[in-house]
C-alpha cells in the first residue's frame, strides 16, 4: 500500500518537474537559478522576491 | 466603463476633428508608444514598470538585438509600448540606431517617450534633440530623479520644457516613481496631436546652417514627393549626408550638386565638416539649456574616494598582479582547507545519517526494496551527492558578490581591456565572463552590453569555458579522490585551463569565422561602494538557494528517471547488475567515444550525458550508477568508489572535458535566444564539445606517452 | 598651444577644441558629448597607458589611447 502512495508521489512530482523544465525553456525564463542576481535586468529571473 | 463613455464624450464635445479619429480607429482610441534613450539611463526598468507581466520578448527580425513590446497597465485605454534598442543618437551607422530609427520613421508611433538620465543630462539631450526633429511627438522622462537627489542636485523640470520645447515628466522607475504620470501625459500629448496643428519645429542651429536648411525644405524637398516625412527632418539629413536617407529619397543628380555647394559653404565657414558643425551646434544650444536649468553641488573636477582608490587598483605596475593575488586568495579559501571541511561533513550528514534513517524507516513500514532503492539509491544518492558540495560553492559566491557590489569588477574590464584586445576581445567582454565563473546563464545574457554584433557572439561562446559553478561538484569530488594534497591547485589549473582555451579560440575565430574591426570602448565606472554585509549574504543566499532549489527539483527529476533506467531492463524487469540495464545498453552504444580519452566506461558516458540537464547532474548520476546511497557508514563514499574507476591522469582528462563540452540545457536555451539563429548556436554547442574531446584526447595520450597513469 | 587628450595625465584639465579623425570613430566619440568646448578632467589612466577616463559633460566615459589621439584640447 505504502509502496503505491511514496512511489505515485515520487513519480507525479518527476513528471510535474520535468514538464515544468520545458515550458519554462521554452518561454525563455531562467532555469538555472544560481545566477540571476547579478545580471542587467532581471525580466527573466523569478527565482527570488525584491527585498 | 463610464469613464470611457466619459472621456469619448467630452471629445466629442470638444472637438469634431477629434471625433472623427476616434471614430476612424473604432470606439476605443488604440496608441502606441515608443521608448527611446540611452543605454543604461533605466529604459528596461521604466518598460517593466509600465508593462509589467504583459511584456512579450523577442528579437529583431535576423539579429541578436531583443525587441520587447507589451501593454501599458493601470490605464483606460488601449496603449502599447514598444521598447526600442539602447542609442545614443540616430545615425545610420549602428544596427541599434538604424532599427530605431526606421521603427519610429516607418511605423509611426503616436509618441515617443525619450527616456533621459538626469545624471547625465548634457549627452542624453543629444538624443532627444534628434528625435524632435523626426516630427513626431516627444515626451522627455527625466529619469533616476533619485539619484540626482541623493547628490544634492537640483533640476529646474519647467526650464527644461521651456528650452527643449517638449513636456518633462521627472520619474524614478526604479522606485516606481512618476510612471503614471509620465503615460497619463503622453496619453495627453497624443491626443492632442491626433486633433492640434504640429507645432512648427525650433530652429536650433546657428543662421549660417539654418539658412541652407531653410533652403533645401524649400527648394529640394517638395519634389521629393512620396515619402518625404517630416520635411525639416528631411533637409537637415540631406544636408548632413546621411546615407539612407539618400538613397531612400532618390536624389536626382541636379538637386545632389546643389546640396553638395550648401555643405561646401558650411565647411568653409567654420573650417569643419558638416556633421561635426551640427553636432556641435546641437550641443551648444543643449549647453544653454542645461546650464540655465541644472544646478550640481559639487564639482566634478576633482579626484574623488574612488578615483584615489583607483589609483592603486588600476596602477600601471600594480593592478595586474593585485588581480591575481585576489584571485588566487578566493581560490585558497574555497577549495583548500575550509573548504574541505565543510564536504566532510556535509557528506557524513547525507550519505551517512540521513541514508540509514530513511532506509530504516521505509523498511519498517513496509515498503517494497524497490521503493527503497529508488528513494535511497536514486533520490538520497543522486541529490545528496550533489548537495555535499552546497556549502562550499556557496563560499565562493560570497567572493563573486564582494568582487561585483563593491564595482571591482568594472575596474578589471578596465585594466585587461588592453590585453584582450590583443586576443580580438574587449574589456567589456570581460565583465560577462567573469560572471560566467558563477553562471554562464546570466554571463551569456550580460553579452547585452557590447554594441558590435561579432563581438556579442564571439563572447558568447567564449563565456561557457569559465568554468560556471555546477561544474564544481563534479571538479570536487574527483580531487578529492585523486588530489587530496592539491586540491586549490589542481582546481586552480582547471580554471586556468578553461581560460586559455578561451584565449586560443577566441584568437582563431577573430581570424577566420567572425572577423571584424574592433569597436570602439566605451564604458562608464560606477563608483566604488563598501558592500554591506547584509547585501552580500542575500546575494550569497539567492545564488546558494537557486543552487538547493535546483538539487531539490531538476536533478530530484534527473536522478528518478536515472535510477529506473538503470534498474530496468527493456523487458521492464528489475535487473541486479545496472549494466544490463536500459541506460546500460545505451552507455555501452556511447561509452567507446570516450574510450580514446581515457574513460571507455558506459556509467561515467551516461553521466556525462546528464551533464546536459545540469551539470551537477554529472555527480548525481555517477552517485546513483555506482550504487552509492546503498553504502551506508562510509564518508566520501563515493569517492572511494571511483577511485577503482579512474586513475590520477584519466581524472584530470575527464575533468576537463566537463569543464570544455557544451553547457546546461538552461544555457543551451539562453545561447539560442541570445544568439537568435540555430546555425550559431549549434555551431557553439559542436565546437566546444569537439574542443572538449580534443583537449580530453591530448591530455590522456600524452600524459600515458609520459609514462604517467 | 595644440596639445591631445592624451598627453594629459589624471587630475588634469582641459577644453576641448578640435575633434580629428575620421569615420566611426569620430562619430562616436561626438555623439558622447566630445566636441568643441566641452570641459574634461582625466580620472584614471590604465596600467598599460590605455583605456583612459574622463569625466566630460558631466559624466564618466572611458576610451582608448587611439581615440585620445584624435582629440586636441586647450
Amino acid at each position: 500500500m505504502i509502496n503505491w502512495i511514496i512511489g505515485i508521489v515520487v513519480f507525479g512530482l518527476t513528471i510535474y518537474i520535468a514538464v515544468r523544465a520545458v515550458l519554462k525553456l521554452r518561454k525563455g525564463k531562467s532555469v538555472c537559478c544560481s545566477g540571476c542576481s547579478s545580471s542587467g535586468d532581471s525580466g527573466n529571473c523569478h527565482c527570488h522576491n525584491k527585498p | 466603463m463610464l469613464n470611457k463613455g466619459q472621456h469619448f464624450f467630452g471629445a466629442l464635445y470638444d472637438n469634431d476633428y477629434q471625433f472623427q479619429m476616434k471614430n476612424e480607429r473604432g470606439f476605443k482610441m488604440s496608441l502606441r508608444f515608443a521608448l527611446v534613450g540611452n543605454p543604461n539611463c533605466g529604459k528596461t526598468t521604466l518598460f517593466n514598470e509600465i508593462t509589467g507581466s504583459t511584456q512579450y520578448v523577442g528579437n529583431w527580425p535576423g539579429v541578436t538585438i531583443e525587441k520587447k513590446e507589451g501593454k501599458a497597465r493601470r490605464v483606460q485605454e488601449d496603449v502599447k509600448i514598444i521598447d526600442l534598442p539602447g542609442i545614443y543618437s540616430l545615425s545610420p551607422y549602428s544596427l541599434e540606431e538604424i532599427i530605431a530609427r526606421d521603427y519610429i520613421l516607418d511605423e509611426k508611433p503616436d509618441v515617443v517617450i525619450n527616456i533621459i538620465d538626469a545624471t547625465n543630462i548634457e549627452r542624453n539631450l543629444y538624443l532627444t534633440t534628434q528625435l524632435i526633429e523626426l516630427g513626431i511627438p516627444v515626451v522627455a522622462a527625466l529619469n533616476m530623479m533619485d539619484a540626482v537627489e541623493a547628490r544634492g542636485d537640483k533640476i529646474d523640470t519647467g526650464a527644461l520644457e521651456k528650452g527643449i520645447g517638449i513636456p518633462v515628466v521627472p520619474t524614478s522607475a526604479s522606485k516606481g516613481r512618476g510612471v503614471t504620470e509620465l503615460v497619463d501625459k503622453a496619453i495627453q500629448v497624443a491626443y492632442a496631436a491626433a486633433s492640434g496643428t504640429a507645432k512648427p519645429q525650433a530652429q536650433i542651429y546657428d543662421q549660417e546652417v539654418e539658412k541652407y536648411i531653410g533652403n533645401i525644405e524649400t527648394n529640394i524637398v517638395p519634389s521629393l514627393g512620396k515619402k518625404t516625412g517630416n520635411a525639416r527632418w528631411t533637409a537637415i539629413k540631406l544636408l548632413e549626408g546621411d546615407e539612407k536617407v539618400l538613397e531612400k529619397m532618390e536624389v536626382p543628380a541636379a538637386f545632389l550638386k546643389d546640396i553638395e555647394a550648401c555643405r561646401k559653404q558650411i565647411e568653409s565657414h567654420y573650417d569643419n565638416d558638416v556633421e561635426t558643425v551640427i553636432a556641435d551646434g546641437r550641443y551648444k544650444m543643449i549647453s544653454g539649456i542645461v546650464g540655465k536649468a541644472v544646478k550640481k553641488k559639487s564639482g566634478s573636477g576633482s579626484l574623488t574616494i574612488s578615483d584615489k582608490i583607483d589609483k592603486v587598483v588600476t596602477n600601471r605596475i600594480l593592478a595586474i598582479p593585485l588581480f591575481l593575488a585576489l584571485m588566487y586568495l578566493v581560490f585558497k579559501v574555497t577549495f583548500g582547507e575550509i573548504g574541505s571541511f565543510t564536504i566532510d561533513w556535509v557528506d557524513g550528514l547525507i550519505n551517512g545519517t540521513v541514508s540509514d534513517a530513511v532506509s530504516g524507516w521505509l523498511e519498517a513500514a513496509g515498503a517494497a526494496e524497490w521503493l527503497n532503492g529508488l528513494i535511497v539509491g536514486g533520490v538520497i544518492g543522486g541529490v545528496g551527492s550533489m548537495l555535499v558540495f552546497v556549502p562550499q560553492i556557496m563560499i565562493l559566491f560570497f567572493f563573486l558578490s564582494i568582487l561585483e557590489d563593491s564595482g571591482y569588477m568594472a575596474r578589471a574590464a578596465f585594466v585587461m581591456d588592453r590585453l584582450l584586445r590583443k586576443l580580438g576581445l574587449t574589456g567589456k567582454s570581460f565583465i560577462p565572463m567573469l560572471m560566467g565563473f558563477g553562471c554562464s546563464v546570466p554571463a551569456i545574457m550580460g553579452a547585452r552590453t557590447l554594441e558590435n554584433e561579432k563581438d556579442r557572439r564571439l563572447t558568447i561562446i567564449l563565456t561557457p569555458f569559465m568554468s560556471c559553478g555546477a561544474r564544481l561538484p563534479i571538479y570536487l569530488l574527483f580531487v578529492g579522490a585523486f588530489f587530496a594534497k592539491n586540491q586549490d591547485l589542481i582546481i586552480f589549473s582547471l580554471y586556468l585551463l578553461g581560460i586559455v582555451i578561451a584565449v586560443i579560440t577566441g584568437i582563431i575565430l577573430k581570424k577566420t569565422v567572425l572577423k571584424g574591426e574592433a569597436a570602439p570602448f566605451v564604458m562608464e565606472l560606477p563608483p566604488y561602494r563598501i558592500p554591506t554585509i547584509k547585501g552580500l549574504l542575500i546575494h550569497m543566499w539567492d545564488r546558494g538557494k537557486g543552487f538547493i532549489k535546483k538539487a531539490g527539483t531538476i536533478i530530484f527529476a534527473a536522478a528518478v528517471v536515472i535510477w529506473v533506467l538503470q534498474s530496468f531492463n527493456f523487458s521492464f524487469q528489475m535487473v541486479e547488475d545496472p549494466a544490463e540495464s536500459v541506460l546500460g545498453a545505451i552507455g555501452g552504444v556511447i561509452a567507446p567515444i570516450f574510450a580514446p580519452l581515457g574513460f571507455g566506461d558506459w556509467k561515467s558516458a551516461v553521466a556525462l550525458i546528464t551533464g546536459f540537464i545540469a551539470k551537477e547532474a554529472v555527480v548525481s548520476t555517477m552517485g546513483i550508477l555506482h550504487g552509492v546511497g546503498e553504502i551506508a557508514e562510509d564518508t566520501t563514499a563515493l569517492a572511494a568508489v571511483i577511485q577503482g574507476v579512474f586513475t590520477p591522469l584519466t581524472a584530470y582528462a575527464f575533468m576537463a572535458f566537463t569543464l570544455l563540452y557544451m553547457p546546461c540545457m538552461a544555457a543551451f536555451a539562453t545561447i539560442k535566444r541570445e544568439m537568435n539563429s540555430w546555425k550559431w548556436t549549434v555551431f557553439t554547442v559542436g565546437l566546444q564539445t569537439g574542443i572538449a574531446w580534443v583537449v580530453a584526447f591530448l591530455i590522456f595520450q600524452v600524459g600515458r606517452l609520459m609514462g604517467l597513469q | 598651444m595644440q596639445r591631445t587628450l592624451r598627453e594629459l595625465k589624471p587630475g588634469d584639465k582641459a577644453v576641448v577644441t578640435k575633434v580629428a579623425g575620421e569615420g566611426a570613430v569620430k562619430r562616436r566619440l561626438m555623439d558622447m558629448g566630445v566636441t568643441k568646448g566641452a570641459e574634461v578632467f582625466v580620472r584614471k589612466v590604465a596600467p598599460l597607458g590605455d583605456p583612459i577616463e574622463v569625466n566630460v559633460r558631466g559624466y564618466e566615459l572611458t576610451f582608448r589611447k587611439a581615440e585620445a589621439e584624435n582629440i586636441f584640447v586647450e
